[in-house]
This record gives structure tokens, C-alpha cells and sequence, in this order.
């Protein structure tokens, strides 16, 4: 399954050689950690369209979000994909991603207990996790027949935390946003 | 108007999102951070008790928070002050998965030191512990050590651990009795029950990882010896998972995160803490589901019997028509007794 995505990537990338337009876009929304813990994630995007209906996003996603009693997370990360524009407005988009999370633990305080059983506070910042993930989208272009597009969409994201976390164990989150054209050429 | 229903729809939605749960504002919550890992602790209850009841999670991997879920724990929260933490690895537990300090002396290690905190955080209390099933392995083994019994008042073993070895016996005893009559049953399915059979007379104990293996548990449910009415349990025991997943301290990362591995679980196997106990001399309580297959009630009274506390200051308590987890199957039951226990020793 890898292998055939991959492969599909390549015959994609390549075939740029016959494109038609590049977008400029900016970004941003709500990045829900396990829908319902808040954040914000603000995005800077080329598209690449090779032709009028599909196109390979290139974005760079920065965010944070709040989940009281486990952790703050802020985060970059660079997500490539493909999305598929459809008559009727809507679009459907997929993207894997690479970046790096940052965390803070998110409680009272943290303490540490030394050898002697002495008592004092510790950080809350760990070491920066390296974080890939998976995006998949569902969209809708408010102004087709404009050469600026305007999103709106729904981004369901699964996301590691690596070595924090082991690759069994993902994070889930959804984000939704909006999306604006800067400038085209 | 179609456009104003999923607005509205979406307002509520988040709406619902941003009031806060029990799991999110109630009590005081901090972290221990010791070797590597970010231990959540959560005291809650009632701050007016001169009495802290430090519970210790089973497992190994599950979680402290979801103590308190359970009927017979939140009764007790009315009156004293609970301590639920999540174990190393086990939980939201936040750690690098640093395989070295995946042992049990390490737990043991870190039971002391959040035993050291709620002491500094919370002076002059009356100290107690509660271990169920793996947790009352863990602090029959933290109790034991380095007379650290001599912070508290009284020990609870409820349906604990002890000697792994002794256990996978007593397990296939409490499996294999109950099969002939599964066998008996009209539509019983022969091929399964011969199957356990089978695996009983190709395993001997000794080969059989008290941790690691897993087949010994999925047979003492298929006996029906976790809980004594699933029915029943399921009616009684509500899980708030909407709050849990939404409202709580829990990510999504808890609901696939295990303990980790069989190797991982290999160094659990072995574990007798016979020895420690033999050190324990403060009063305790050995409190089980009479009906309990995963820790079997012969185990409450080998503890009993190798504990070094005098025998007017223990006792076992085998309660009827319950299995593994006493806290949700007899809440009251649990709840009468552990508190009896605290209030008889909590001024000795």
C-alpha cells in the first residue's frame, strides 16, 4: 500500500512539468486536540494545480492548542498532498505530514523529588517531538469561477509524538478553517 | 434556514465542548516528574479529612484516573481525600519509551516518590494504601521495602498480586473446575472447552508468564470469573465516555497506548513479593471478590498468612457474588468496609 502511494506521488510530482497555475495561499482555524481540546492553527500554502480540477498542496502548518490536565502542544510541520476539485464546489484533499511538536505539561505544576525525598518544582517543557501525521480534507471553494480562491474546510488530522509516544499510539484532531488566495500566477 | 441549523448545530457542538467536567476542575492535579517520566496525580475528595488514601492502579498499564469512575471510590471520596495517579507508562503517563526503566523495582522506586510528594504537598495527614490487583503488587512490594509501611496506618490489598507463580496455579485450578460444567451446557461448544484443555495439559505453570501470557485471562472470562453479572455490571456501571473523551485529561492517545510489549511484560512475570509482606506489620485488609478468577481468593488468604502484621490487626474479607473488581461489581460493600477498616486504625 505504501509502495503504490508513493509511486502514485512520484507519477504526480512529476507531472507538474504540465501545470497550469500556483496558487499563494494563507490560512487558518480551530485545531481541535481530540476535537473538543482548543487551538489554533494558522497555515501558508502553495498549490500547485496541474490541472483545472487537481492540484498538490504544499503547506506549512503552525499551531497550538490546550488540553487541560495533560498538555499544551505547539507545533510546525509541513504537510504535502493532493486535492481533487469537484463541479459542484466541493473538494476532497489528502496530505501526509512532517514537523516538530513542542509540549508543556498542562496542570497545577510539576515537581520532582530528589534522592533525599526533597521536594521542588520542575519544568514543563519536554524535549521537542518529532511529528508526522496524516491530514484528510473536505472542502468547499466559496468563489469558483474567481482566479482567488476562498476555502472553507474540515480537516480530520492523525498525528504522532515520537519518542514520546510509540507509533501505536496517535493523536486525533479536527480542524476547521478557512483558506484565501493571495496571489496566482 | 438549512444554513442556520448547521451554525446553530456547530455552535452547540463547541459550545458543549468548552463547559468544563469533574475530570478537568475538580481537586488539585499535578505531576511527578521522575526519571524520564510525567506522572499525573490527581487529589480529590474531601480536603477536611485528616486521612489520604493513596491508591495504586492495577494493570500493569492501566490508569489511576479511571479509579474513579468506579461507584466504591467515589463514596469513599465523601469522606476522605483520595490520591489517583497514573504508573509509569500506564495512563497519560507521558514518558520516553526508555525500556530501562520499564521494571518493577522502578515502579517501586516511583510509588515512593509520590508517596514523598502528597507528604510535602499535604502534611499531617493519615496516611493509607490501596492496591488493586497489580497495584496491590506495587505496594505490597513498595510497603515492604525500606519500612516504608512505617508512613501508614493501614494497608488494602484489594483482589491484589502477590506471587506469580502461585497465581497461574491457582488460575487453572479456578479455570478447569468450571469447564466440565461449560461442557455440560446443551449448546456448549465442545471444540473451545477442549481447547483450554488442551492448552492446560501442553503448558505446565511453570511455563505460563503471569503478565505476558494472555490466554489464562481471556479463559477466566470465558468462565465468567472477571465479573460475576456482566449484565448486571453493564447496567450499573456507567461510563461517561463522552466526558472521558471530550471533557477529561484523557487523549485519544490512552485508548491505544498499551503497556507496551510481551518482553515488556516478561519482567513482571516472575515477581514474589512474599518476602516483603513478611516485613509488613501495620494493620491490613485483604478485601476480594469471593468469586474472583483473574486474582483468585486463595490469594487474599496466602497473604494473610505470610503477612508479618499480628493477627488482630488483619483480616480477610471475601465479598459474595463478586470477582475482580469489587469497586464496581459491590460498591457499597467496598466502600462499608474500607471505610471501617480506616476509621478503626486511622487514631492507632
Amino acid at each position: 500500500m505504501k509502495k503504490i502511494y508513493i509511486s502514485i506521488l512520484v507519477v504526480f510530482m512529476t507531472m507538474t512539468a504540465v501545470k497550469a497555475q500556483t496558487h499563494f495561499n494563507i490560512g487558518g482555524g480551530y485545531f481541535g486536540q481530540t476535537v473538543s481540546y482548543p487551538g489554533i492553527v494558522i497555515e501558508a500554502e502553495r498549490e500547485q494545480m496541474f490541472s483545472k480540477n487537481v492540484s498538490i498542496p504544499i503547506r506549512l502548518d503552525l499551531g497550538f492548542y490546550f488540553h487541560p490536565r495533560y498538555h499544551n502542544g505547539a507545533f510546525l510541520d509541513l504537510n504535502v498532498g493532493f486535492r481533487q476539485y469537484f463541479k459542484s464546489g466541493f473538494f476532497l484533499e489528502e496530505g501526509i505530514g512532517a514537523g516538530v511538536l513542542a509540549y508543556f505539561l498542562n496542570s497545577d505544576a510539576v515537581y520532582q523529588v530528589d534522592d533525599s525525598g526533597l521536594v521542588s518544582e520542575a519544568s514543563r517543557a519536554n524535549p521537542v517531538d518529532f511529528m508526522p501525521s496524516i491530514t484528510l480534507g473536505l472542502g468547499y471553494n466559496l468563489t469558483q469561477d474567481s482566479g482567488k480562491q476562498n476555502l472553507i474546510w474540515l480537516r480530520p488530522k492523525v498525528y504522532w509524538q515520537a519518542p514520546h509516544k510509540t507509533l501505536s499510539t496517535y493523536n486525533f484532531a479536527l480542524q476547521v478553517g478557512f483558506t484565501h488566495t493571495i496571489k496566482s500566477k | 434556514m438549512k444554513r442556520y441549523f448547521i451554525v446553530l448545530a456547530i455552535a452547540a457542538l463547541f459550545m458543549g465542548a468548552c463547559e468544563k467536567s469533574e475530570f478537568q476542575t475538580a481537586g488539585d492535579f499535578f505531576h511527578l516528574s521522575h526519571k524520564g517520566a510525567d506522572m499525573p496525580i490527581w487529589v480529590k475528595g474531601n480536603f477536611s479529612s485528616d486521612v489520604i488514601l493513596i491508591t495504586v492502579h492495577g494493570g500493569p498499564g492501566d490508569s489511576g484516573m479511571e479509579q474513579h469512575i468506579a461507584k466504591g471510590f467515589k463514596y469513599l471520596e465523601e469522606d476522605y481525600i483520595m490520591v489517583y495517579w497514573d504508573q509509569r507508562f500506564s495512563g497519560m503517563t507521558q514518558a520516553e519509551r526508555d525500556g530501562k526503566t520499564q521494571n518493577p523495582d522502578q515502579y517501586i522506586e516511583d510509588t515512593e516518590k509520590v508517596v514523598q510528594l502528597i507528604q510535602s504537598k499535604y502534611p499531617g495527614k493519615k496516611l493509607f494504601m490501596i492496591g488493586h490487583s497489580w497495584g496491590g503488587q506495587l505496594s505490597a512490594g513498595y510497603l515492604g521495602r525500606d519500612g516504608h509501611f512505617n508512613d501508614f496506618k493501614g494497608w488494602i490489598d484489594l483482589n491484589g498480586s502477590i506471587n506469580a507463580v502461585l497465581e497461574v496455579q491457582l488460575m487453572k485450578d479456578y479455570i478447569l473446575e468450571r469447564v466440565p460444567a461449560e461442557m455440560a451446557e446443551p449448546d456448549a461448544d465442545l471444540e473451545f472447552w477442549q481447547f483450554i484443555i488442551d492448552f492446560y495439559e501442553e503448558n505446565p505453570v511453570e511455563t505460563i508468564g503471569n503478565y505476558s501470557n494472555p490466554e489464562p485471562y481471556w479463559y477466566v472470562a470465558a468462565v465468567e470469573g472477571d465479573v460475576y453479572d456482566y449484565e448486571k455490571y453493564m447496567e450499573e456501571v456507567k461510563i461517561p465516555y463522552t466526558e472521558l473523551i471530550f471533557k477529561s485529561m484523557f487523549a485519544m492517545s490512552f485508548y491505544v497506548d498499551a503497556f507496551y510489549s510481551d518482553e515488556t511484560y516478561g519482567r513482571w512475570d516472575d515477581l514474589d513479593y512474599t518476602p516483603e509482606i513478611g516485613n509488613i506489620t501495620i494493620p491490613a485488609l485483604m478485601l476480594w471478590g469471593a468469586d474472583d478468577g483473574i486474582v483468585p481468593a486463595e490469594v487474599a488468604d496466602y497473604v494473610y498468612e505470610n503477612l508479618g502484621t499480628d493477627p488482630s490487626m488483619k483480616e480477610v474479607v471475601k465479598i459474595p457474588e463478586c470477582c475482580h473488581g469489587p469497586q464496581h461489581e459491590q460498591p457499597e460493600i467496598f466502600y462499608n468496609e474500607v471505610s471501617s477498616f480506616i476509621e478503626t486504625y486511622k487514631n492507632q
